[in-house]
């Protein structure tokens, strides 16, 4: 197959002589002249450029408000796609049209094309129930007009009330596409459907980029460039996208979408559920995953900490087998990994904490949703029946050049000492020892060491009486304090 | 005044005139329009020095790439190469010889794709000889780097009020920038005519500012520039006087090329290149008697201009207006200065000095409440202005109608504010790691033009025989819902359904020498015009209703056109088409031209004395916030606002506009932080490192109680009063709200918490640390 098939509001397409380092987004506007999707950024932080994916990969279909900035040609390979234009048609009102006219919810215009697409994706979820889910839902869309507050009024009111032909659109069944080999001048694409199609190709061009999610990749192509001529998309493999729970762990695949795993890791998996609720905005977390985030191997990633504080496991395999690291084995410098150049990242494994065990994590930025971290963490202890400290693992990002960074010596400091307050403030003290960060304009090297211990004494008292704390809704800081 | 007895959109909710295109994707912004055949698309070649001389500008290599089209550069401009506002001539739409800030236009390069644009921007060779730049406004104050405006207010003996005073303040505030993030950047096209006209569509809040500055540009009369401007994805300022830059560069090329071009800056460009909210840098003295009363505020602030004067006069002006805040002053020194600095030129911006003038006197009154242990919001209440002689303001005019005490009493009771402080304390008192804090903030927001001259408006509204209505004004839609509001008072005084009533893009060949749409005033003026051109209207109509039925000259006065019916007494309605039929066959004129100047304000700069200000829109603010000691974050728990909008022309409008300015003043003060490298570029350039605030920063609906204050017929058009700028200062409770947090967090009630603004969570975090130091 050497032609990208895709449907864009139902009608079918298949594009070629176009180069796949074309965005959706541009797609749209210039090829296609649906200029209603808007460019407010290009690199998936305001949200109104949003359009609808149908999900049809596995488990219950559902629609999906992705960025189409960061969305390219290659992986519109087998997808079904609408955008404003498509939710209604002639003067029939779509819900989420309605509800934006009855609230006001519409000054200027510009963002709510894309406030539009996130709504109908809410119109659709049946999952939203608690009051977190309607800000995590539209905080990757900005306004600058409305102050949100007829925004919210919306979400409340479409949200679950889809009714109409878009839920049997949403059950029509897929069309299958082949494996694709996109040509463009010197660029090459390829978009497999199985993992074994992945390896293979992989082996053979070690210096391809590998796309999983493409949310940072794709940052990347807008504003900077090509970096290569061979890509490899992993987006429509279906089984790196899999998660399950086994007795001592949970599996979650390489591309395993950052909402799922998010909505997965709610109950079973306490610091990362958490964590995702800050990280990146809902459409990022629809198309991103850990692979991405974890390989990308940025020094403030958001989930580097978690990995290395609960000790979870990396999978990477290659023609020649698979091998399991831990996190610190895989991450060897500054975005430098022991990945070998035939490895993809296939999946992680998450081990079943104790609940004995006290473990959350915490992230610090400018603004709480949307934001990169100027720091991050994730704490893991393990004590005895006296209260001594057994295990201690304090993960870091932002602090150093890698993610993920241990805080070696704190850990030290603590190990065999009681779990008290004195102690604790104590342990804090040595961060300062352990991490020398950086000023930059999201933090200053001061605030990060304050915060860095601060949230160490945090999760003192934090975990007290709820040893993995889950989320409360809009807390005025990661760290849920109440006393 | 709208008769009860009638139907009418007046004084009623109305979705905006746009939704239905906003919601369907089928609203065009100029970004969105076809590329008429031929078009070329551009990329500015910016400074990337803050201030140097050009030594070699060489297009050469540029012209051969492929796709690329023309590169113009300042010598490529056949008439004058200014673009400055307000007539200050130091603006060159490219620069010819000397660079004042990075992102400073060059050169532009005009191709047949973004692509071969960028290529071709590779290849022109710019080599500049740096020069001293100044990037900081105290190093500009150090070095007398100055516009040579120099305005002061003063009144009374400031040293007998400061002998009397039992107690003085010294101290300064600075107030952050704020870029405008527009959700829709800067966009233009223009294209050449056969009469050697040019046609401009731009985003813009000035239209006939582009049509003066491509007309000078081209050195063409200005009948020969038409501007259109169908909407624009939000403005706040930063499309009053920097889109001028963007329409000339577009009207340029098309005049070197022959084809048309379009200019469009991506979002890294337009928050790099364009101008931003100014900072502030005051510095106070303050005197006051034990009793609370203020008796002397001694300012002296400094405006951050950047590198050309722009509007930055009448923004300083605005502050000295706004330092009195809601308080009557005895002896005050307002004394502004304008200083020049090497970064991109500060502009329009809601609020346009006023925030920067109420910050500095809230951190006064606060700390002055402080200093003798009473709620800031009595020494608020003492110091309001009241009757004679305490209703003077430092320019000397009167205060009438001061709102602020009775919406005071109002909104502290509905707000529980002093059971809520109490309830707060408390639960300060027993939590170590998180802090609650609450604050009023009352508004006193002058509308006008600061510039007298800028207080008129034009309308054309034109009826079609079949009952039909065109409006054309000179006002233009940015988001704000002008359309919505001048189709509810074309409706209303013409007694034609609002279906009916069509409003057409902004045009500078339908309403000539328009005023920018800024400054709040929107709607009072345009209104007020398009009010003018119905009455008109009307007027030869009810004397058309009275030939063909007969009515004699005292009854037409009692005719009332209302939802497409002529009513009047004694008759059954007549439909309001036939009405328009019989004035159309007895040949009367079914257009007009309508025209306002708002009368009675006149302000000496010089003198520091006059009316600037039309009238005052007022309100009232309680916010509370929950801050965690050991990060400095904190989150918006409750915001109660009222607001005064007159008899509202359209009730949801205003209390979206409300809504709207209150987030963006909010962001301004947490959020929203522009950071500057040592070399003068713009480090924070994109939404990843910039942040405005998002729907997690704004309480739940519950807790975001926003309402119009009741009974309050006003002086503008219908009852109204102007509301774009003055609820964007309802935020500034956060001053108070943050500085209780703070306080609570060490031992010293009595000690002054220093904030750095805006307060990020590091910024808090230092202030905590010092509070305890």
């Amino acid at each position: 197959m050497n032609r990208i098939r895709c449907m864009i509001n139902d009608r079918r397409y298949e594009i070629e002589g176009l180069p796949p380092t074309m965005s959706l987004l541009h797609y749209l506007r210039d090829e296609l002249h649906l200029t209603g999707t808007k460019e407010g950024c290009n690199e998936g932080d305001c949200g109104a450029c949003t359009v609808i994916f149908r999900d049809d990969s596995g488990g219950s279909p559902r629609y999906r408000a992705v960025n189409s900035c960061l969305v390219y040609l290659p992986m519109l390979h087998g997808k079904r796609i609408y955008t404003i234009e498509g939710i209604s048609q002639g003067n029939e009102r779509h819900l989420v049209q309605e509800s934006i006219l009855s609230h006001y919810a519409s000054q200027c215009g510009y963002c709510t094309p894309g406030v539009s697409m996130s709504l109908f994706e809410a119109a659709y979820r049946h999952d939203m129930k608690e009051p977190w889910q309607f800000v995590e839902q539209m905080a990757g869309n900005l306004c600058r007009c409305t102050g949100y507050r007829p925004i919210m009024e919306c979400v409340r009111e479409v949200a679950g009330q889809g009714k109409d032909r878009f839920v049997d659109k949403l059950y029509e069944p897929a069309e299958g596409v082949e494996t694709l080999d996109y040509r463009y001048e010197d660029f090459r694409c390829y978009v497999p459907n199985t993992l074994e199609e992945a390896l293979d190709f992989r082996a053979s061009h070690v210096d391809a980029q590998v796309v999983s999610g493409g949310t940072d990749v794709g940052v990347i192509l807008n504003k900077v460039g090509a970096r290569a001529h061979e890509f490899l998309f992993l987006c429509n493999i279906r089984e790196l996208r899999q998660m399950r729970e086994e007795s001592d762990k949970l599996v979650i695949g390489a591309t395993a979408r950052l909402g799922d795993v998010e909505m997965f890791c709610q109950d079973r998996f306490k610091p990362l559920g958490r964590i995702l609720r800050f990280f990146s905005a809902h459409q990022i977390k629809q198309i991103a995953c850990m692979a991405g985030s974890v390989c990308g191997g940025s020094p403030v990633g958001d989930i580097a900490p978690v990995l290395a504080a609960t000790d979870s496991r990396l999978c990477l395999q290659s023609p020649r087998g698979i091998r399991k690291l831990a996190f610190e084995d895989f991450i060897l410098g500054y975005r430098k990994t022991s990945m070998e150049p035939d490895e993809l990242l296939v999946g992680f494994e998450l081990p079943k904490l104790d609940p004995m065990a006290r473990c959350a994590s915490y992230k610090i930025s400018k603004r709480q949703e949307l934001d990169i971290s100027s720091c991050s963490c994730t704490f893991y202890v393990e004590t005895d029946e006296r209260d001594v400290v057994t295990c201690a693992r304090f993960a870091y990002g932002g602090m150093a050049a890698v993610p993920g960074a241990r805080a070696r010596r704190t850990e030290a400091f603590i190990l065999g000492k009681v779990w008290n307050e004195e102690n604790v403030d104590e342990a804090a003290r040595q961060i300062g020892e352990d991490f020398h960060p950086i000023s930059d304009f999201r933090a200053s090297a001061w605030y990060r060491g304050e915060v860095a211990a601060n949230l160490l004494r945090g999760f003192y008292v934090e975990t007290l009486e709820d040893r993995q704390p889950k989320r409360l809704y809009r807390p005025a800081s990661t760290l849920q304090l109440e006393i | 005044m709208k008769d009860p007895n009638y139907i009418s959109p007046l004084h009623e909710n109305a979705v905006h005139e746009s939704a239905w295109k906003h919601v369907t994707g089928r609203a065009k912004f100029v970004n969105d329009m076809e590329l008429p055949k031929g078009c070329l698309v551009s990329h500015i070649i910016a400074s990337p020095v803050a201030h140097g001389r050009i030594t070699r500008l060489d297009v050469s290599e540029a012209l051969k790439v492929e796709g690329v089209v023309a590169v113009l550069t300042a010598k490529n401009i056949p008439g004058v190469n200014d673009v400055s506002a307000a007539g200050s001539h130091d603006e060159e739409v490219l620069a010819s010889s000397e660079v004042h800030c990075i992102g400073q236009a060059v050169a532009l390069v005009l191709g047949e794709s973004y692509e071969a644009c960028m290529a071709g921007a590779k290849r022109v060779v710019l080599e500049i000889d740096p020069l001293d730049a100044i990037l900081d406004i105290r190093d500009a104050i150090a070095k007398q780097s100055f516009f040579k405006d120099h305005h002061i207010i003063a009144r009374g003996d400031l040293d007998a009020a400061f002998a009397e005073a039992d107690f003085t303040l010294e101290g300064e505030v600075e107030s952050p920038g704020q870029e405008h993030w527009y959700l829709e950047t800067q966009c233009a096209q223009a294209q050449l005519n056969e009469d050697g006209d040019i046609l401009i569509y731009a985003s813009s809040q000035n239209p006939r500012e582009v049509q003066a500055k491509a007309a000078e540009l081209l050195g063409i009369p200005e009948s020969h520039v038409v501007v259109i401007m169908p909407r624009m994805g939000g403005g706040f300022g930063g499309k009053e006087t920097q889109g001028a830059q963007y329409g000339c560069l577009a009207a340029l090329g098309t005049w070197c090329t022959g084809r048309p071009c379009r200019v469009w800056l991506n979002r890294d460009e337009d928050m790099a290149y364009t101008g931003k909210r100014h900072p502030f840098y005051s510095k106070y003295r303050a005197a006051f008697k034990n009793d609370g009363h203020i008796l002397a505020l001694d300012v002296e602030t400094y405006a951050n201009c950047g590198w050309a004067l722009d509007l930055s006069l009448c923004i300083l002006d605005r502050c000295l207006f706004h330092l009195d805040g809601c308080y009557y002053i005895p002896a005050l020194k307002f004394d502004g200065r304008l200083a020049r600095t090497n970064l991109p030129s500060n502009t329009a911006y809601r609020g346009f000095g006023g925030p920067q003038g109420f910050i500095v006197t809230e951190t006064v009154l606060n700390r002055a409440a402080r200093h003798l242990g009473i709620d800031p919001v009595d020494i608020r209440r003492l110091n309001y202005y009241g009757d004679a002689p305490r209703n003077i303001m430092q320019y000397g005019a009167e205060l009438k109608d001061f709102r602020i005490p009775r919406m005071t009493d109002g909104i502290l009771k509905t707000a529980r504010y002093a059971e809520r402080k109490r309830e707060i304390d408390a639960f300060n008192q027993t939590h170590r790691f998180v802090k609650r804090g609450i604050g009023f903030m009352p508004v006193k927001f002058g509308i006008s033009f600061t510039n007298t001259m800028l207080n008129q408006a034009g309308a054309l509204v034109l009826v079609y025989t079949d009952g039909s209505v065109a409006i054309n004004h000179g006002g233009a839609e940015m988001g704000q819902g002008l359309h919505t509001k001048m189709i509810a008072i074309a409706a209303h005084d013409l007694g034609i359904r609002p279906e009916r009533v069509r409003l057409m893009d902004t045009r500078t060949d339908k309403v000539p020498n328009a005023s920018a749409t800024a400054a709040s005033s929107g709607t009072d003026l345009n209104g007020a015009a398009v009010h003018n051109a119905c009455e008109q209207i009307t007027a030869r109509l009810r004397r058309v209703v009275a030939r063909h039925v007969g009515l004699d000259e005292d009854a037409v006065k009692n005719i009332v056109f209302a939802n497409d019916l002529c009513h009047l007494p004694g008759h059954d309605p007549i439909p309001m088409k036939q009405v328009i039929g019989w004035a159309y066959q007895d040949r009367v004129q079914l257009s007009a031209a309508g025209y306002y100047a708002t009368p009675g304000i006149g302000y000496d700069a010089e003198k520091g004395r006059g009316v600037p200000f039309a009238y005052y829109s007022y309100g009232v603010c309680v916010l509370e916030i929950e801050l965690s000691t050991l990060t400095g974050e904190y989150r918006l728990c409750d915001v109660e606002a009222v607001h005064d909008v007159g008899d509202a022309i359209v009730p949801s409008i205003d209390r979206g506009q409300i809504e709207g300015a209150f987030a963006q003043g909010f962001g301004w003060l947490s959020c929203e932080e522009l950071v500057w490298g040592a070399d003068g570029s713009l480090k924070t350039h994109s939404p990843a490192t910039y942040k405005i605030p998002t729907i997690g920063t704004i309480p739940d609906p519950e807790h975001f109680r926003i309402s119009l204050l009741p009974n309050a017929t006003a002086e503008a058009v219908h009852g109204s009063k102007a509301i774009g700028e003055p609820p964007f200062v309802l935020a500034v409770a956060l001053v108070q709200a943050l500085e209780h947090a703070i306080v609570a967090t060490g031992d010293d009630p009595g000690r002054d918490p220093v904030i750095h603004w805006p307060a990020t969570p590091e910024s808090v975090l230092r202030a905590i640390a010092a509070q305890r130091a």
